[in-house]
C-alpha cells in the first residue's frame, strides 16, 4: 500500500534583496515527502537546502509556492498558528545544535512541552526516558557548555523528539561532529524512523551516509537536479 | 494568554536570571543608581528649604506667631496674653517682639542700617538659639539701659566675607544710633552672635529698657509680635486652634504662612528639588531602556531559538517583562537600601553649607513614587524592546543575530 503524502512543496521560490541585488536562493522546486519516509536534501554550498528547509519549517516566509502539509497550506497561517505548528508538528534540529545556555540539558528538552503542560513531573519524565534511549541521562543537569558537540546534537534531536512531530527537519546535523559522532547521530535517526517510524527529512552534505535514506533528492543551484532513490 | 503560557514566560526569565548573574547584577546597579540619583539631590534640596526655615523658626520667628490685625497698630495688653499664651499645653516659650529700625555708626562713621528687635531677654532666650551663639561679649540682660547685640555680619572685625556693609565696632565700644524721629543716642555693644545663616545676622537686639532710652515712644505694655516656640512644627495647628477660641484679638500665623517673606527662596529650591527628581527619573528610564535594549539585544539568537521551537512571541515577550520587572523590583529594592545607607551617612556627616547641615530628606512617599517610577519604567522598556526584538525574522535572529 502507498505511503501517506505527508509533505508537498509545489513551485516553491524564495528571492532576496530587490533590483539588481535580487537573488533568487530557490526557484520553483517541487517535491513529495511521504510518512515514515527517511529522506536527504543534498547538494553543493550555495544550491538553496537550507533556505528550502526553513521555508518548510516556516523560520522564513517563501517569495512564493505551495506548502501542503497533511493538506493544509501552511504558508497562509497567522504568526500564532505557524508558531503552533511549529511547536506541534515539526521537530527541528539544527546544525550548530543551538541548545539555550540557560538551560540544562533535560530542560532544553522539555521546554517545547511546557508551552501546553506545565512543568509537570509527566513532561521531566517523558524528557528523563528520551534521554536514556539517547544514552544521555546521567548528563541530564547538566548546561550546554558542559557537553561534547555529539552530546548537544543528541541533545536538539531529543528536543525534537519529545513533540511526537509528524517530521522531524535536521539541517545538516553531523557537520559539526567526527566521523564517528557523525555516525551515531545518523543511526539514532535511522533508528528513530525504523521503530517509531517518524518521517525524518535531512540535510545531509555526506556521500557515506546516503545509504541511510529512502531518497536523496539532490538541489543545484536553486532547482531540483536529480531525485535519486 | 493561557496559564501555562505565563508559567513558561516564568519559567524562561527566572533561567535567564539564574544563568546571567553577573550581568544583570550590574543593570541592577544601574538602575539603584538612578534611584539614588532621583533621589539624594531632591533630599539635599528639600532639607535647604527646611533649614531656610529652621533657621528663622529658631531665632526670631517661633512656630506661632501673635501679630495685630491691619486696622490696629500694635498688640494691646502684651503682658495679660503672654500669660494666657503660657497655660497653653506644648509651649516651650513665649516672647513679645518690637520692632524698629535704626542705623548704627563706628567712630569712623561708617554705618549700616538694620533691624532691631526689642526684647525681653529671659523670655526672648526661652523661644530662639540667639543667646546660645555669642561669639564675642555677653548676651542682654533685663535692666541694662545702654546694650546692643550685633550680629557678626554687620561686624567688620568679624564677617569674614566682606560682601556686607560693615561697621568697625568692638564689645564694649559705644555707636551711635540714629533713628528717624527720635534724638540720636550711643549704645555699647555688648555682644556678637554668630549664627550659620547670614541673613539671620542682620537683626540687631536691645532690651526694654534701652528701648525706653533710644525710642522715647517706646510702650513695654505694647508690641509688634508675640512668637511661641513648640517641640515640633505639627503643633503649630493645634496651638492656633487653642489661641483662636481665646479671642486675643490678634491675627495668628504659622512658621509656614510666616515663611512667605522669604519664600521666593525656598520656591526656587523647591522648583529646581523637583526638576532634578523629573530629570533623575528620566535619566533612570532611559538608562534602563538602553541597558535592557543591550541585554536583549544578546539575546537575539536564543529569542530566534525559543520561536523556532514553536513558542509564540508573545510568551518570550512577557519572559523579557518579568525579567524587566525583576530587575527593576530588585534595583529599587537595592535603590531604598543605598539612599537609607547614604541618608544615615550624611546624618553622621553632614554637608556643612550657609544654610545649615544639610541631610537629605526622604519620606516613603518619594520611595515609593520612585520605585513605581522605575518599576514602570522597566516593565515599559522590557515591552517596547521585547516586541521589537522578537518581531525579527527567526532565521535572521538565529543565524545572523
Amino acid at each position: 500500500m502507498d505511503k501517506k503524502i505527508i509533505l508537498s512543496v509545489k513551485n516553491l521560490v524564495r528571492t532576496y534583496g530587490e533590483g539588481r541585488a535580487k537573488t533568487e536562493a530557490v526557484k520553483g522546486i517541487s517535491f513529495e515527502v511521504k510518512k515514515g519516509e527517511f529522506i536527504a536534501l543534498s547538494g553543493p554550498s550555495g544550491s538553496g537546502k537550507s533556505t528550502t528547509f526553513h521555508q518548510i519549517s516556516l523560520l522564513d516566509n517563501p517569495t512564493s509556492g505551495i506548502i501542503n502539509f497533511c493538506g493544509q497550506n501552511i504558508i497562509k497561517l497567522n504568526e500564532d498558528n505557524k508558531s503552533n505548528f511549529r511547536l506541534k508538528k515539526i521537530g527541528y534540529v539544527f546544525q550548530h545544535y543551538e541548545l539555550l545556555p540557560e538551560l540544562t540539558a533535560i530542560e532544553n528538552i522539555y521546554l517545547p512541552l511546557m508551552v501546553d503542560k506545565g512543568i509537570t513531573t509527566e513532561i521531566k519524565q517523558r524528557a528523563e526516558k528520551i534521554l536514556n534511549e539517547m544514552n544521555l541521562l546521567e548528563r541530564k543537569d547538566h548546561y550546554p557548555s558542559e557537553l561534547s558537540g555529539g552530546e548537544q546534537q543528541r541533545i536538539a534531536i531529543a528536543r525534537a523528539l519529545i513533540k511526537e512531530p509528524e517530521i522531524i527537519l535536521a539541517d545538516e546535523p553531523t557537520a559539526n561532529l567526527d566521523s564517528l559522532a557523525g555516525r551515531r547521530i545518523m543511526e539514532t535517526l535511522k533508528e528513530l524512523n525504523e521503530k517509531k517510524e517518524i518521517t525524518i527529512f535531512v540535510i545531509n552534505h555526506e556521500r557515506g551516509f546516503e545509504k541511510y535514506f529512502d531518497r536523496v533528492i539532490r538541489l543545484k543551484d536553486g532547482k531540483i537536479d536529480r531525485i535519486k532513490k | 494568554m493561557r496559564k501555562n503560557e505565563i508559567l513558561t514566560a516564568f519559567f524562561i526569565a527566572k533561567k535567564n536570571i539564574i544563568k546571567n548573574k553577573n550581568s544583570l547584577l550590574f543593570t541592577i546597579l544601574i538602575i539603584s543608581l538612578g534611584f539614588i540619583s532621583s533621589i539624594i539631590i531632591y533630599g539635599v534640596l528639600q532639607d535647604v528649604s527646611y533649614d531656610l526655615q529652621e533657621n528663622f523658626i529658631e531665632t526670631n520667628m517661633g512656630h506661632v506667631i501673635l501679630e495685630p490685625y491691619k486696622n490696629q497698630d500694635k498688640i494691646n495688653n502684651v503682658n495679660n496674653v503672654v500669660e494666657k499664651i503660657k497655660v497653653l499645653p506644648n509651649i516651650l516659650g513665649v516672647a513679645r517682639i518690637t520692632k524698629k529700625s535704626a542705623r548704627i555708626y563706628d567712630k569712623d562713621e561708617n554705618y549700616i542700617d538694620t533691624e532691631i528687635l526689642v526684647i525681653n531677654p529671659k523670655e526672648f532666650s526661652e523661644v530662639s538659639v540667639i543667646d546660645n551663639i555669642i561669639e564675642k561679649g555677653d548676651f542682654l540682660y533685663k535692666g541694662e539701659n545702654d546694650k546692643i547685640l550685633m550680629g557678626c555680619v554687620n561686624i567688620e572685625s568679624c564677617n569674614e566675607i566682606k560682601a556686607f556693609d560693615t561697621i568697625n565696632l568692638d564689645v564694649g565700644e559705644k555707636a551711635r544710633i540714629v533713628s528717624n524721629g527720635y534724638p540720636e543716642t550711643f549704645l555699647t555693644l555688648k555682644g556678637i552672635y554668630d549664627h550659620r545663616y547670614i541673613e539671620i545676622e542682620a537683626t540687631s537686639y536691645i532690651n526694654e529698657e534701652t528701648a525706653k532710652a533710644v525710642f522715647s515712644d517706646y510702650d513695654s505694655t505694647k508690641a509688634d509680635q508675640i512668637i511661641i516656640l513648640l517641640p515640633k512644627r505639627k503643633h503649630a495647628s493645634e496651638t492656633i486652634e487653642e489661641l483662636s477660641k481665646m479671642n486675643l484679638n490678634v491675627k495668628l500665623s504659622d512658621w509656614e504662612e510666616k515663611s512667605s517673606k522669604f519664600s521666593s527662596v525656598v520656591d526656587s529650591f523647591i522648583i529646581i528639588g523637583n526638576i532634578s527628581f523629573f530629570i533623575g527619573i528620566l535619566i533612570s528610564a532611559i538608562s534602563i531602556y538602553v541597558i535592557l535594549y543591550i541585554n536583549i539585544l544578546n539575546k537575539k539568537t536564543q529569542i530566534g531559538i525559543i520561536k523556532a521551537i514553536g513558542i509564540k512571541s508573545k510568551v518570550v515577550a512577557l519572559s523579557y517583562v518579568m525579567l524587566s520587572f525583576f530587575l527593576g523590583i530588585i534595583g529599587s529594592v537595592l535603590g531604598i537600601i543605598l539612599t537609607l545607607l547614604m541618608v544615615e551617612y550624611f546624618r553622621f556627616s553632614p554637608i556643612q553649607t550657609g544654610v545649615g547641615e544639610l541631610v537629605p530628606q526622604v519620606t516613603m512617599g518619594i520611595f515609593i513614587l520612585v520605585g513605581s517610577a522605575i518599576l514602570l519604567a522597566s516593565i515599559i522598556s522590557g515591552y517596547i524592546v521585547s516586541k521589537k526584538i522578537t518581531k525579527q525574522n527567526i532565521v535572521e535572529a538565529i543565524f545572523h543575530g
